[in-house]
């Protein structure tokens, strides 16, 4: 992913089938052909390559208007990755005003924000300067630097937990919740220091130099001997650290052999304990859960059911499937922020599909999912399926 | 701003007109984007068929042209706005308005996604079978505009065996109700099956009445490995003469075969010059017995193997490959032109062995695949190279290959329509008594020539059909 124009075979591979329009979540909510990727694609060549159109307003807005949720690349048979050549045009044409590029920044440096900058965030989303749907951000973060919880009983691997943004400084219980699911089935956890955002919202912002520079320093954190895996709880921060760090890198980048070794080791949370197997039958849970599968499922076959595999061993728990429950809930990381009207029709979509299915609570290991679909009166319930698998009241 | 866009404005809400250019642009082409893209002037998005109406009666009193789209899959060109004008997206005409059990009927809007009505359907047990390999995204109302077909022709039938009744808008703005949810109807000109296959030409179809049937209970999928493509051919004649109808009898070359092999767990075998594909559909024991009786038939028509698919995520995988077949082969060859000439099922040995002479003589290679149970063959000019010498290649193969399937009392088109791509060679097929038939007939329902021109045959003194 170093120029837009290393795309171009790509864009000669379209065969114009129009087959990406059944599940762009952008094109759905607008059912009009200049919202699906074969048009968005054409318009990024028009206006970015051949430059045979000017980058007008309705341009920008065109291609601004793609939730890289990768469901074209996963659904074209050419698997042409339309979602990346947004990315790198939203890069090209800059997206982000200075204030935000830089609050983004420091978000993603700190993995939240704290002191006066958390301060004055909380205050701003009081204000309604940002969406209300995103948690404020919490006092204490999880993990403010390096951790380690030991194993409960006999130790069956050792793990590094790359703490996602949002579970570090949004909603620190997940985390603890994550880490008592893993030490409770006898994997050891250890929070390496000096990790930072994975660098998808820095990424969907068009700021793929800061994106770069964050997986350089993750890849350095991350490569310390004696480890087992990394694993994470949140599906973009896994595909951000499996497959998009080796893309952004690129194969001249000198950390580029690095990133390759880190990808083959790294895991979603869920999918690693389902890989491992549950050593003990979990407290029982008797509630309707439906599962929500998060867009950044591409990097593992088994990602998207593995929380549904996972929880089917916890007793007295109903699972009420949901139609379509891989389609995007609108969200797209913090895409629903500036998209209000496109994102709130997706979710629209998701919710009736949710209500149809008669559950209770939403099962979904993305946050950012989480929060949009709880929406801002959270009144739909959301939860990490690692904080169904509990384990007696006793805390790691 | 076009005045087009302008005057539209003033007749329907904003967001159901674009004319900013990079919404045209999106709207230039179909899925023949290589062949011919120009973009329109204005598209209106309607929501029901007053929007349409009123669009038309605008376009009659300005003499614009109007181009009906569906999802813009279609591989002869039909939507394409080749004398710009207003393009009429349909898809947000999106509602199913009912589904009747007791009579086995449904009623929706044109711009019903195929696969969204078959899964709303199937929920009642019911089963609607044409399946043109874009069921992900096209319409109903462009598959009644096309009579889409698909692999389920060889048992099925195609959209046309299932249209009953259409609501119409024609190109003066008034509306006419077509048919009706009887299943036998006896009265006055068809003119509901005079609109199906129309390709947008007679006016605008804005609802559909269709006709469904149970769904089967049992499925199966077998593959069959042939030596030669005659072998795999004449496999075809004798199944359909044997008189066992399998819901699917697709045929493939090698290289398709090896074209879909990325994609499938367990890959076909690249042993046999030709392969079947096929799903066996009825009661359980039906589809046993078929199976059988198709697996002694290939291998007595010397089958190298003969495969069945029992894992149901496995033959699925093997009919998601074949229907991604056409944008697969781009990720291969440079350039594919696809045609859609049928023959008649007992002729289909004879036409392979032709299009195989003259894929040698040219030294253009010509890809096969196709719904050989019902004649249906998709042989497309491939080339790896763009220039003015392909092309001319290509352009001769296509007339080649037309010719040849006409000289075996063929069809030029099977299920794809003629579009924009056909039409130079409709008046072989049909003659020029026929041509002028249904020109009067076009003069009747679109004296001012605003509905899809360039369509179905060349516009007077225009060639838009570059090959």
């Amino acid at each position: 992913m170093q120029s837009l124009e290393a795309y171009r075979p790509f864009m000669e591979k379209c065969s114009h089938c129009a087959f990406c329009q059944a599940t762009c979540p952008s094109f759905g909510a607008d059912i009009s052909e200049s919202q699906m990727p074969r048009a968005r694609m054409e318009i990024i060549r028009a206006c970015l390559l051949d430059k045979s159109m000017p980058l007008t307003r309705r341009a920008r807005q065109i291609i601004a208007r793609c939730l890289l949720c990768g469901n074209c690349n996963r659904t074209c048979p050419a698997a042409i990755p339309v979602e990346e050549m947004s990315a790198l045009a939203r890069a090209e044409i800059g997206g982000l005003n200075p204030f935000t590029r830089s609050v983004t920044r420091r978000f993603a440096r700190n993995r939240g924000l704290s002191g006066i900058w958390r301060v004055a965030a909380n205050a701003g989303r009081g204000m309604g300067l940002a969406p209300r749907e995103v948690p404020p951000i919490a006092a204490a973060p999880f993990a403010p630097g390096a951790l380690s919880f030991p194993a409960a009983g006999e130790e069956r691997a050792r793990i590094l937990y790359f703490v996602g943004c949002a579970a570090n400084s949004l909603c620190p219980e997940t985390a603890r919740d994550v880490v008592s699911a893993l030490t409770r089935n006898g994997i050891a956890v250890a929070v390496p220091d000096g990790i930072v955002c994975c660098g998808a919202p820095l990424y969907s912002a068009g700021d793929l130099e800061k994106a770069r520079e964050n997986a350089r320093v993750n890849v350095e954190a991350l490569s310390i001997e004696g480890f087992d895996a990394v694993v994470t709880e949140c599906t973009t921060c896994a595909s951000f650290l499996k497959e998009k760090t080796i893309k952004l890198l690129g194969p001249e980048d000198p950390l580029a052999e690095k990133a390759k070794a880190l990808s083959a080791r790294v895991y979603e949370a869920t999918d690693y304990l389902l890989g491992k197997g549950l050593s003990a039958e979990p407290d029982p849970a008797p509630r309707a859960v439906t599962f929500h599968v998060p867009c950044h499922r591409g990097f593992s076959p088994t990602v998207d059911e593995a929380p549904r595999r996972l929880l089917e061993k916890v007793p007295g728990l109903t699972i009420r499937d949901m139609e379509r429950p891989d389609a995007c809930c609108g969200a797209g990381g913090l895409f629903f922020a500036k998209n209000r009207a496109v994102s709130g029709e997706i979710r629209r979509r998701k919710l009736s599909d949710i209500e149809a299915s008669g559950a209770e609570c939403v099962v979904t290991p993305c946050p950012m999912c989480r929060a949009f679909i709880s929406g801002a009166d959270r009144r739909i319930e959301t939860v990490h399926p690692l904080s169904l698998v509990r384990y007696g009241k006793e805390e790691p | 701003m076009k005045a087009i866009a302008k005057d539209l404005f003033r007749i329907l809400p904003r967001s159901a007109v674009l004319q900013a250019p990079e919404d045209l642009l999106a709207y230039a082409a179909d899925a023949t984007a290589d062949l011919f893209s120009r973009s329109p002037d204005a598209v209106v998005l309607p929501r029901s068929t007053d929007d349409v109406a009123a669009v038309l009666c605008y376009a009659a009193s300005r003499k614009v042209p109007v181009t009906p789209r569906g999802a813009g899959s279609g591989l002869a060109g039909g939507a394409t706005p080749v004398e710009g004008g207003i393009v009429l997206d349909m898809k947000r005409m999106n509602r199913v308005m009912a589904v009747n059990r007791g009579n086995m009927t449904a009623q929706a809007e044109a711009g019903v996604v195929l696969e969204n009505f078959k899964r709303l359907i199937a929920k009642e047990n019911l089963f609607y079978p044409p399946d043109p390999q874009s069921a992900a995204v096209c319409t109903l109302g462009g598959n009644v505009a096309t009579r889409a077909g698909g692999p389920r022709g060889v048992k099925y039938g195609t959209t046309v065996h299932y249209v009953l009744g259409l609501t119409t808008v024609l190109p003066d703005g008034e509306v006419v109700k077509t048919g009706g949810s009887c299943v036998k109807q006896s009265v006055g000109y068809d003119l509901t099956h005079l609109f199906t296959g129309s390709e947008g030409t007679l006016g605008v179809i804005t609802e559909v009445t269709l006709r469904l049937l149970p769904l089967p209970p049992a499925h199966a999928t077998a593959v069959a490995v042939a030596r030669t493509s005659e072998d795999a051919a004449s496999m075809v004649s004798e199944i359909i003469a044997r008189g066992t109808v399998p819901a699917m009898l697709e045929y493939l070359t090698l290289m398709a075969a090896a074209t879909m092999n990325p994609t499938l767990k367990i890959p076909l075998p690249l042993t046999g010059e030709a392969y079947l594909l096929m799903d066996i559909d009825g009661t359980a024991a039906q589809v046993a017995a078929d199976c059988a009786l198709l697996s002694d038939l290939c291998r007595e028509k010397g089958a190298l193997e003969v495969r069945i698919v029992e894992d149901p995520v496995e033959a699925a995988a093997y009919w998601k490959a074949r229907a991604s077949l056409y944008p697969l082969i781009l990720t291969m060859a440079k350039k594919a032109i696809i045609e859609d000439v049928t023959v008649p099922r007992d002729r289909l040995p004879e036409f392979v062995r032709k299009i195989g002479e003259l894929s040698a003589k040219m030294g253009v290679l010509i890809g096969m695949a196709g719904h050989a149970g019902d004649g249906n063959m998709h042989p497309s000019v491939l080339f790896g190279e763009v220039n003015e010498k392909t092309m001319q290649d290509a352009r001769f193969a296509v007339r080649e290959i037309v010719r040849a399937g006409l000289a075996l009392g063929g069809t030029i088109s099977g299920e794809h329509g003629v579009g924009l791509h056909k039409a130079e060679f409709i008046e072989e097929e049909m003659g020029s008594a026929q041509i002028a038939l249904m020109k009067r007939v076009k003069a009747a329902f679109d004296p001012l020539g605003i509905m899809n021109p360039g369509k179905i045959w060349p516009a007077a003194g225009v060639d838009h059909a570059k090959p």
